[in-house]
C-alpha cells in the first residue's frame, strides 16, 4: 500500500510538473488541433539573402547566407564569403540533411550538427502544436519535436517574433525575428544560452 | 521534313554558339599571351569599380553587389563593397584586413594555406598575370570583340574553391574585363569591371585598416 502511495505521489509531481511551462505563461484558449506554421522562409519566389555574422567561441566569420524553397520541406541553405566563395552548402529535405559541401576548416562534426539544428529550427515551416498559451494577451504555442519542447511567440498581429527551444526547463536557443513582415523577418539573431554560437542575419534588398 | 527542321535548327544554334566564342590556334593563343603579359607588365595600380553576380543554380536572379577596387603592384588589393552592404577587405601581406561595416578584424592567412592561395590567384587575375602552366590547364578563346582564357587548376584541393576561373579581356589593350570564378558548372560569381584607370597614382595608405 505505502508502496502504491509513493508511486502515485511520484506520478502526481511527475505530471504536474510536466504541465508547468518553462516562462510565465498562462493557460491559453483551446484550439482545434494542427500546425503553427513559421512565415518567413515560406516562399518558393523569395531569393532569401542575408548578410551574416556567425560568432561561434572565439572566431567570428562574415558572409552571406542564402536560404531558398526549393519545393514543399525542401530547402538548400549556403553561407559563403562576401567574395562568393561558397563556405557550406546543406540540404534539408523532409527528415533528410546533406551537406553538399563544407570548407575544409569547418568541417568539424560537432559545428555541422549545430548549425544544422539552428537553420532546421529556422526553417521549419509546420510545426504540430501541442499546447497553446499566453503571455501579456499574445499567443504562445508550444510545439515538440525530438525531445525538444519549441515555444512560439507571437505579436499583436499573430507574426512570429521568438522561438525558444530547449529541454523542458532549460531554453537552449533562441531565435527572435525583427522587421517583420507577413513572410519575412528582416532582422534574425539566433543565439545559445549554453555557449557562444551567435548568428546575425539582415536582410539585403 | 520534320528532321530537315531539326538539323537546320541544331546548325543555326551551334553557329551561333561558334561565334560566340571560338578557341585559338597555339600561335594566335601565343599572340594573346604576350599582349596580356606585356599589358601586366606595364600595370603598375589599378583603380577600378565592379559588379559582382552571384550565380547559384537554385536561385530565381543572381546575387548582385557593387563596389570598388584599387590595385597595387605587387599584391596590395583593397576591395570595397558599398551596395548592398558595406564592406571592405584589404589583401596585404600575410593579412585580410576586414572592415564590416565598421566592425574592424584581421585574419592570419599564414595557416590559411588555401585561402591565402585563392587571394594570390586573385591578385594575380586582375593584373592578368596567371600564365602558369605548371598549375593550370590554359585555354584560350575569341569572342567578337575580346578574348577570352580559362585556367583550370591542376592541384585538386583547389577544386573545392574554384576549379576553373575565366578570364576577359580587351582585345585591343588586354586589360582585364571580367573575372569569372567557377565552382561547378552550376555556380559561379562574376566580377564585371567598369571605369577601370590604370596606373593612377595610389597612396599606400589606401591599404591601411
Amino acid at each position: 500500500m505505502m508502496k502504491f502511495l509513493h508511486i502515485s505521489l511520484l506520478f502526481i509531481l511527475l505530471t504536474t510538473s510536466c504541465g508547468r511551462p518553462l516562462f510565465n505563461l498562462s493557460e491559453g484558449e483551446s484550439f482545434t488541433e494542427g500546425d503553427f506554421e513559421n512565415p518567413y522562409f515560406s516562399s518558393h519566389d523569395i531569393d532569401y539573402v542575408y548578410k551574416a555574422r556567425i560568432e561561434v567561441f572565439s572566431s567570428t566569420l562574415g558572409g552571406l547566407l542564402i536560404i531558398k524553397k526549393i519545393e514543399k520541406n525542401h530547402h538548400r541553405v549556403v553561407f559563403t564569403t562576401e567574395f562568393g566563395t561558397k563556405l557550406l552548402d546543406f540540404e534539408f529535405k523532409g527528415a533528410t540533411f546533406k551537406v553538399n559541401f563544407i570548407q575544409q576548416k569547418m568541417n568539424k562534426k560537432m559545428l555541422i550538427h549545430l548549425l544544422r539544428k539552428d537553420f532546421e529550427l529556422l526553417i521549419s515551416q509546420f510545426n504540430p502544436i501541442h499546447k497553446m498559451y499566453l503571455l501579456e494577451g499574445n499567443n504562445v504555442f508550444l510545439s515538440k519535436k525530438e525531445g525538444k519542447y519549441r515555444y512560439y511567440f507571437t505579436d499583436k498581429n499573430e507574426r512570429l517574433t521568438k522561438i525558444s527551444s530547449g529541454r523542458k526547463r532549460r531554453e537552449q536557443v533562441i531565435i527572435l525575428f525583427d522587421k517583420n513582415s507577413d513572410n519575412l523577418a528582416e532582422e534574425i539573431q539566433i543565439k545559445h544560452k549554453n555557449f557562444k554560437l551567435n548568428i546575425e542575419l539582415s536582410f539585403l534588398h | 521534313m520534320k528532321k530537315q527542321c531539326v538539323f537546320i535548327v541544331v546548325m543555326l544554334v551551334s553557329s551561333l554558339g561558334w561565334s560566340q566564342q571560338t578557341a585559338l590556334d597555339s600561335q594566335k593563343a601565343m599572340e594573346v599571351k604576350k599582349g596580356v603579359m606585356r599589358s601586366a607588365q606595364a600595370t603598375r595600380t589599378i583603380v577600378a569599380d565592379f559588379v559582382q553576380a552571384k550565380h547559384l543554380s537554385f536561385l530565381s536572379k543572381d546575387i548582385i553587389s557593387k563596389g570598388n577596387l584599387i590595385f597595387k603592384d605587387p599584391n596590395l588589393i583593397k576591395w570595397s563593397y558599398s551596395t548592398p552592404f558595406v564592406y571592405s577587405v584589404i589583401f596585404k601581406e600575410n593579412n585580410l584586413l576586414i572592415n564590416d561595416a565598421g566592425k574592424k578584424s584581421n585574419i592570419d592567412l599564414s595557416s590559411t594555406k588555401m585561402f591565402k592561395q585563392l587571394n594570390t590567384l586573385i591578385a594575380k587575375s586582375i593584373k592578368g598575370d596567371m600564365f602558369d602552366e605548371q598549375k593550370f590547364d590554359i585555354q584560350y578563346f575569341k569572342t567578337k570583340n575580346n578574348y577570352v582564357v580559362t585556367f583550370t587548376s591542376k592541384e585538386e584541393a583547389m577544386h573545392s574553391f574554384i576549379k576553373k576561373f575565366e578570364l576577359t579581356f580587351d582585345g585591343k589593350t588586354y586589360q582585364v574585363m571580367k573575372i569569372k570564378m567557377i565552382e561547378s558548372p552550376e555556380d559561379y560569381t562574376l566580377i564585371t569591371f567598369t571605369s577601370l584607370l590604370v596606373n593612377k597614382d595610389v597612396n599606400d595608405e589606401v591599404f591601411t585598416h
